[in-house]
């Protein structure tokens, strides 16, 4: 295989990635999954973050605030929406008959998890 | 607060500057519970060298009587990169919080004066100001609820403090932009608030057509003397030497950037130990020092006794000035914590006595301890006590009742509020036998229903209960505050479990999205060598793959 053409399968191999992504963005039934990973994802990096910063600084860092708990602090709101998206996507789930009953059954754990978390990150003051 | 902590073993020697550094002790004697000054002065080292090195790279200690300044000494380094030693008479301390015994005296002389009333709404001294306090509860805000911390003002977690001298505002600025909420009425509880002594500088520095440290200069440090204090309003010239901050680092300690205080009278003076010593001395004569009078010895007793009771069983609060000590004697006091300096004033008006501390780190121990062991040692209020049970039936049922989760009433009202409460929290436990134990430590017995003191300690445990419900809890050894029952969902174990079982369920599903997405990678890869497909999707675009109905299947 020449140079050039390895390059153009490449470009082809990005294309056709980038036309999958556009294609599973427009599939509700994967948005709503891919919205609930990020809430959990996005959910331990913010506790991992924010427990770094009173690692680093102790109760002080309530008032110094380290780098860490300033990146964690700025995840908060994004695990709020991503809370409310998971929600969205598992009312959908339910209502369209998105994947197993297994599957489902497991979404709406999440959602009522991620509740449950937003609503102690109110209580504690990380979110308005 | 006055903090007692662990002191560990330290060695003078180890450090550079250690032992007798700065020492100008009076040579007086007379009327003192120090009548040798040898021995004092020995005992005091002896305090301060079991925490230097360990607690605090060093410390500026002051020890006044009757007769005049008894001790002043420097112990350990100002600052460990350069060795400088403590010199009691010119290295300065960050005393934090014991700067609102200035303001606090500071506001009963405009009461002398006649140009202030405690008892007027603060806002008829503001008409010139940006800052109101709004009219939340039918009561107004009065300077005796602020001298008091009986306002009923929420709590911020950052009281004002700024990492760079450039970004220090005018107080009127910073008080009108910070203004925490109200959220009880005035004269409903203690809950300390560092706004509230802002805002009582304000007041003062608006009545008198200046600006507060002007004030402060003019009334205060000139007329006793205080030529090494500053309350370091912004662009003004800091003093000659000042002590480096410190925070623990390993086995020892780092310099810090220093930090600045925007709500100066609450916290942002600088003084030597020489200086806080005239400043007690005053407090301690009616007010009077070598011909200067501070304040009137009316007003000075004002301020020392009981303004705002708690509960009779417990340290409470004078003006400006906390209880201190075992609640019988007549121990007054403050405490100041900065984020890199601790100090802890404490006087005993019946022995003409005070003892001012202070720490250039914020380490494990606190200078608290060290006033507490040296009043100790010389009986002045520190003495443990050994509490006779109350012989009663309903003893254990009492302490069953009480029982339970505290919060204290300094409660924060925004940012990072709520779980700078959360971990606040007090927790008191039943041994089932009738007495109570609010830590790992300390015991507790009843000795009048709902009275419970510390065994072989001096602190005091006090409930309010109104049909068989606590309504508060107060603790002598912290008059700045009382308690409350927190509700069921606050409570921290409910806390705990709210996060945990979430992030519990989190990791879970992460692990099983990935273990998924790893397995389906591994089977379509497995199919590629099969000669089944071209193309392998990446784990993480594979683990994202929800959309097919067979999932979890």
């Amino acid at each position: 295989m020449t140079r050039s053409s390895s390059e153009t399968q490449s470009r082809v191999r990005t294309g056709d990635q980038r036309g999958d992504l556009r294609r599973r963005l427009g599939r509700p039934a994967w948005l709503a999954r891919a919205v609930a990973v990020c809430l959990c994802l996005v959910s331990l990096a913010f506790v991992a973050l924010v427990t770094a910063g009173f690692v680093v600084a102790g109760q002080l860092a309530v008032i110094t605030r380290p780098l860490p708990l300033r990146v964690g602090l700025v995840l908060a709101p994004v695990v709020a929406v991503l809370a409310v998206g998971t929600v969205g996507g598992t009312l959908l789930a339910w209502y369209n008959g998105y994947w197993s009953r297994a599957a489902r059954i497991h979404q709406t754990v999440l959602a009522t998890l991620a509740l449950v978390f937003v609503w102690q990150l109110v209580s504690l003051g990380f979110l308005p | 607060m006055f903090l007692s902590g662990a002191a560990g073993v330290a060695g003078l020697a180890s450090l550079p500057g250690a032992g007798a550094v700065g020492s100008d002790s009076a040579e007086r004697g007379g009327d003192s519970p120090f009548e040798d000054r040898e021995e004092f002065e020995a005992t005091t080292d002896e305090i301060l060298s079991e925490r230097i090195g360990d607690d605090t790279p060093g410390a500026t200690v002051a020890v006044v009587d009757r007769e005049g300044l008894r001790l002043a000494k420097g112990y350990g380094v100002a600052d460990v990169e350069t060795g400088a030693p403590v010199e009691a008479s010119e290295t300065a301390f960050s005393i934090g919080s014991v700067s609102k015994l200035l303001t606090f005296t500071a506001v009963m002389q405009g009461v002398e004066r006649g140009t202030l009333d405690l008892d007027a709404d603060v806002n008829t001294y503001l008409t010139d100001s940006a800052v109101e306090i709004p009219d939340t509860y039918d009561e107004p805000v009065t300077l005796r609820h602020l001298g008091t911390h009986t306002a009923g003002f929420g709590a911020l977690v950052n009281p004002g403090m700024v990492e760079r001298a450039a970004d220090l505002r005018s107080l009127e600025r910073v008080l009108a932009e910070n203004r925490p909420e109200r959220i009880r009425p005035p004269d409903e509880t203690v809950a300390y608030s560092n706004y509230g002594a802002a805002l009582a500088g304000h007041v003062v520095a608006q009545v008198h057509d200046t600006t507060f440290e002007e004030y402060v200069q003019s009334e205060i440090y000139d007329p006793l003397g205080m030529d090494h204090s500053t309350f370091n309003a912004p662009g003004a010239d800091a003093v000659d030497r000042r002590a480096s901050p410190h925070a623990p680092a390993g086995d020892g300690f780092e310099v810090p950037e220093r930090v600045h205080i925007n709500w100066r009278p609450a916290g942002s003076m600088t003084a030597t130990v020489t200086d806080m010593a005239r400043f007690m001395r005053a407090h301690l004569a009616d007010g009077q020092l070598d011909g200067a009078t501070l304040l009137t010895p009316e007003t000075t007793a004002e301020m020392h006794t009981t303004q705002f009771e708690r509960h009779p069983a417990v340290n409470n609060g004078g003006y400006g000035f906390w209880e201190y000590g075992r609640p019988t004697e007549d121990l007054i006091g403050h405490g100041g914590a900065t984020l890199y300096f601790l100090s802890a004033l404490v006087l005993t008006p019946t022995h003409g006595v005070g003892v001012f501390v202070s720490y250039n780190s914020r380490g494990a121990g606190s200078p608290g301890a060290v006033t507490e062991e040296l009043l100790r040692e010389y009986d002045l209020g520190f003495e443990p006590q050994s509490p006779e049970p109350l012989a009663s039936p309903e003893t254990k049922t009492r302490a069953e009742r009480v029982a339970g989760e505290y919060a204290a009433t300094e409660e924060y009202a925004s940012g990072l509020g709520g779980l700078t409460s959360r971990l606040g929290h007090e927790t008191v436990a039943a041994t089932g036998d009738g007495r109570l134990t609010p830590d790992d430590e300390r015991t507790f017995v009843e000795t009048e229903p709902y009275v419970y003191r510390e065994v072989d300690g001096i602190d005091v445990l006090a409930f309010d209960v109104t049909d068989g419900a606590v309504q508060q809890a107060h603790m002598s050894n912290a008059p700045q505050v009382s308690f409350e029952p927190v509700p069921t969902a606050e409570r921290q174990n409910v806390v705990a479990g709210s996060l945990g079982v979430p992030l519990a369920g989190f990791g879970l599903s992460t692990l099983g999205y990935g273990g998924l997405g790893a397995w389906r990678w591994w089977q379509r890869r497995r199919g590629v060598s099969d000669g089944e497909s071209e193309e392998s999707p990446e784990p993480a675009a594979e683990m994202a793959d929800f959309d097919a109905r067979e999932e979890f299947e």
